[in-house]
């Protein structure tokens, strides 16, 4: 049966109880309620029979009208007594027989009034003692009825006063066998069940996941204590579940090389990984006790404790951490995500925390490293820079904004065309071109940048990787105008050309101005002979000027072997040399020189082992004493340098004849 | 309804270990004559319930026609109890001393009755002055007969009694030797049912109440009271079932008395019988001997004390409010 059935009837059957013992107890003391009225009543009954008693005496004794109206009031009063209730103790038929003698007292009383009280004749007499008797045994035998009515009354009402209690205390009996009935049974159906649900319930919260009841019975508990061990095998194979997922994460979490940790809510450790455990030199049995302040201390606390928080907040943030804990510097990089619960509240975070300490100390290094470097090159009076394969600047120094106006960072990642202008690529690209050809080069040139004009000596070192291919060019240029201005003016100081060992412009100046004025002493004549290279500069850009200037130095020395000791060889500036040949005897003379010079030219120069072919053009102006100016006459030396040129060249001509 | 084979079992038991074990009861058993009166309905119904065996009474009833004649066969020491009116026990003590009332079982207004002939030329109670009157002497009957006249102005001394037995009270009646007759019951309803033409009863309005009364041996009362106080609890049984069953206390009057139920109906008490011991029934005995005294029936000139007459301790202890006698 249902406990809900069981109980339903135990309710009803309980009111029916309770009802029956109301009704039998109401019933029972409206019967001593009506014992007592009857009691009352026959005493009052009694009472009045036993005062007519009485009075049918004096009347008897009297026979006057006073005690004949006592007489009859006190029949009108046991009249009325009787009429008042309705006997339960007497059948009414036994009321009806005492109305019914109360009547007939009246009877017998009329017929003793009606005596003559003249007449005492022995007859009268007989029928008064007579009908006196009468009254009064029927009085006494009226009395004593309710007398003993009024006995039975007083027993009745005793039996419905000891009913009373017995049935209210029945009723207690049994209202309390009930409840104890119902509440051994409750304990038996209820409790008991109860209990061993309570039992299991808390094997189950102390983690005993065998816990089972047991309870076949078909009712409630029954069917809910089935649940219960159905709901405890679930989770029991759930359990099993989690904890091999559990231990698959476990593992999954050891094999991570990083720390990894969960804290709840309050900022206490939940779960760490092997590799966290030994990042922190603790046993997890000790860590999973700790706050994250008592892990991390105070100090290091304080400093994550805003990501810490923010995460708990529901931001997932990063930060690295310095601990201050360990000996040696270490370092980490700590990534945080909320643990967002089911119902979208943050439970707590996980933590994935890996030890960067050797990157960031080679970052460190790196960075220190780049920032010598960096610190070097940019005080270095020196452009440094890599260009990439296609062009585009890639590097450059502090020197760079000094010379470009531009800040290197800007710059880096553009061609270089966009850079530094068309005019200045010009300049640069065969070169360029070499060096990512694989060739170092080194050349200089001028240019002009910011309107300065710098002499820069560069050189473009090709970037070969192992494949031989070229990533770039490390380019390095130096200013070297001021090494250049000082180099020229060093010669302009100087009067030997220091390539050749011969007089130089300054020297010659003065030699000539010193020979004219002795020309013009002696009378003597003096010649002028202005030579040029043929076609020197293709000897240059054919060859180097390392080359043009051999061809220099071997042209000089030819050029002495074809004057006289007396006679001034000098260079004026790159491929130009003057002869000044003094006491001339006739103005012929200087063509035989100028002829022997292209003679002893035309013999091949042998530089760096090849047989170089040279020839010169000679322009010849003789000097006759008159008040010609150096410049003048050197003028008239160009001239004809400037016929023999036109002349085909390797050949000489001379002024005087031209003029002529 | 018969008494069940169960209850005649139990007192055949109680009988059984009476008669061995003794004590208290009687060795010999006792003798009760019973008149022969629808008022001994209590004793009747008690004997057919076996009653009185189960109270473990050794009980032998005999019968007599009037409650005189069972006071004469206690007197003849033929019976130890008997049932007998007022009147008789009244009359009965002015002869011997050796009884006691037990009890009174029945108390009625209406068990005398007074017949007459109306071919007699009686019409009122005066008509009956010289007539011939019909009446069992010594008996419930004279005194009604008495009281009825001189209630009603009539000096019974101017009436012609003829002294009846109840054998032949209405033999006389019909062989015209009575004009009237005081009679009580069954003979009334007989004498009615024989001549149901020729009689009328005279209305009255209960001229007295008589009392039936339960009288012992004065030898008993003290000696005898347990014997007593189980053939009063027997009555007493008795009395309930006739108040509680009167269909089957009916039954039981018509087969004692082999009357049909026309006569149970005419006799059936309006009042059920009730064990009682009054000052009443002293009274009543007190005033019908005066009655017996003035109207010269009895030779004494004093009535006898009452109180020596009746034995309430039984009753007492049967039924304590059923006696209204002082201690």
């Amino acid at each position: 049966m249902k406990i809900r059935t069981q109980l339903l009837a135990a309710a009803l059957i309980a009111l029916v109880v309770g009802l029956a013992a109301c009704v039998s107890i109401w019933h029972a003391a409206a019967q001593e309620d009506a014992a007592e009225q009857q009691q009352q009543q026959a005493q009052a009954v009694a009472r009045e029979l036993s005062g007519l008693l009485a009075l049918t005496h004096d009347f008897a004794r009297e026979r006057d009208p006073q005690s004949e109206q006592q007489w009859r009031q006190r029949q009108t009063a046991v009249s009325l007594a009787l009429t008042a209730h309705d006997s339960v103790v007497l059948d009414s038929t036994e009321i009806r027989a005492l109305r019914d003698g109360a009547a007939r007292l009246t009877l017998l009383f009329d017929r003793l009034a009606d005596l003559p009280p003249a007449d005492e004749s022995a007859l009268v007499a007989r029928r008064r003692e007579l009908l006196v008797d009468q009254l009064l045994t029927d009085t006494q035998g009226m009395a004593d009825s309710a007398y003993r009515w009024a006995r039975e009354a007083s027993l009745m009402r005793s039996e419905s006063e000891l009913r009373h209690k017995r049935i209210t205390l029945l009723a207690m009996a049994l209202l309390m066998l009930l409840i104890a009935g119902q509440a051994a049974l409750g304990f038996r159906r209820v409790l008991a069940p109860l209990r061993a649900l309570s039992v299991a319930t808390e094997a189950l919260e102390r983690g005993d996941l065998g816990a089972r009841i047991g309870n076949t019975r078909s009712d409630e508990l029954g069917s809910l204590s089935r649940r219960f061990d159905a709901m405890a095998q679930a989770l029991s194979e759930r359990t099993t579940q989690l904890e091999a997922a559990e231990r698959r994460i476990r593992a999954i979490a050891d094999n991570v090389p990083a720390g990894v940790v969960h804290v709840d809510g309050e900022q206490r450790l939940q779960f760490a990984n092997a590799e966290f455990c030994r990042s922190m030199g603790l046993p997890i049995e000790r860590l999973l006790s700790l706050s994250m302040r008592e892990l991390l201390g105070e100090q290091d606390y304080e400093r994550s404790r805003g990501p810490i928080e923010a995460a708990l907040r529901g931001q997932a943030v990063s930060f690295e951490s310095a601990p201050t804990r360990f000996s040696r510097p270490r370092y980490f990089y700590n990534q945080l995500v909320p643990d967002l619960g089911a119902d979208g509240r943050v439970a707590g975070a996980y933590a994935l925390v890996q030890d960067i300490t050797e990157r960031k100390l080679a970052e460190m290094e790196q960075a220190a490293a780049k920032r010598r470097l960096r610190d070097i090159t940019d005080s270095l009076p020196a452009l440094i820079s890599y260009i990439g394969s296609d062009e585009r600047l890639q590097f450059a120094n502090g020197t760079f904004k000094t010379w470009m106006g531009l800040e290197p960072a800007q710059c880096i990642g553009k061609p270089l065309i966009e850079i530094i202008g068309p005019e200045l690529y010009a300049q640069r690209k065969p070169y360029l071109d070499q060096a990512l050809r694989g060739e170092r080069v080194s050349f200089e040139l001028e240019s002009t940048a910011l309107e300065v004009h710098r002499h820069l000596k560069n050189e473009y070192i090709p970037d070969v990787q192992k494949d031989g291919s070229v990533a770039g060019i490390y380019a390095l240029s130096s200013d070297v105008t001021a090494m250049k201005l000082v180099e020229q003016h060093l010669a302009q100081l100087a009067r030997i050309d220091t390539l050749t060992g011969l007089p130089n412009r300054r020297e010659f100046d003065e030699r000539l101005a010193a020979a004219m004025s002795r020309a013009r002493r002696s009378r003597r004549l003096l010649a002028l002979l202005f030579l040029d290279l043929d076609r020197f500069k293709q000897i240059n850009d054919t060859f180097g000027h390392a080359v043009g200037d051999e061809v220099l130095k071997i042209f000089g020395h030819r050029l002495l072997t074809c004057v006289r000791e007396t006679d001034t060889v000098a260079r004026l500036a790159g491929d130009e040399f003057m002869v000044v040949l003094e006491g001339l005897n006739t103005p012929a003379e200087p063509q035989l020189v100028a002829g022997k010079i292209i003679e002893a030219m035309s013999r091949p120069f042998d530089i760096e082992d090849r047989a170089m072919t040279v020839s010169t053009s000679i322009g010849i102006a003789v000097y006759e004493g008159n008040a010609e100016t150096p410049e003048a006459l050197t003028a008239r030396a160009d001239g004809a340098l400037y016929e023999a040129k036109r002349a085909g060249r390797n050949t000489y001509r001379d002024a005087e004849a031209l003029t002529a | 309804m018969p008494p069940s084979p169960f209850r005649r079992f139990a007192a055949a038991v109680a009988l059984v270990l009476g008669s061995v074990l003794g004590g208290t009861t009687t060795a010999a058993p006792l003798t009760l004559a019973v008149a022969r009166s629808p008022m001994a309905l209590p004793i009747f119904v008690a004997e057919a319930e076996s009653y009185f065996a189960e109270e473990g009474l050794a009980l032998r009833i005999i019968e007599a026609p009037t409650g005189r004649r069972c006071l004469q066969l206690m007197a003849e020491g033929k019976a130890d109890l008997a049932t007998a009116a007022d009147t008789a026990v009244m009359f009965e003590s002015f002869e011997r001393n050796d009884f006691v009332v037990l009890a009174s079982i029945f108390s009625t207004t209406s068990d005398a009755k007074l017949l007459v002939r109306p071919a007699a030329g009686i019409r009122t109670p005066k008509d009956l002055e010289g007539k011939r009157i019909g009446v069992v002497r010594g008996t419930s009957a004279q005194y009604f007969l008495d009281a009825y006249l001189l209630i009603h102005g009539v000096d019974p001394k101017a009436l012609q009694p003829v002294p009846v037995q109840p054998e032949n009270a209405v033999r006389l009646l019909q062989q015209n030797h009575l004009d009237a007759l005081a009679i009580f019951e069954p003979v009334a309803y007989q004498a009615i049912t024989a001549m149901p033409q020729q009689l009328v009863v005279m209305p009255d309005s209960g001229t007295y109440t008589q009392t039936f009364n339960l009288v012992a041996r004065r030898s008993l009362a003290g000696a005898q009271d347990a014997v007593l106080v189980r053939l009063l609890r027997a009555l007493q049984k008795a009395e309930d079932l006739i108040h509680e069953q009167p269909a089957r206390a009916q039954a039981v009057l018509r087969s004692r008395l082999g009357a049909d139920q026309a006569f149970v109906s005419w006799v059936w008490p309006q009042r059920a019988p009730e064990l009682s011991l009054d000052n009443g029934l002293l009274k009543s005995l007190r005033n019908q001997a005066r009655w017996a005294i003035r109207e010269g029936y009895v030779a004494a000139r004093t009535a006898p004390n009452y109180l020596e007459f009746v034995y309430p301790a039984p009753l007492r202890q049967v039924q304590p409010e059923a006696v209204g006698l002082a201690h």
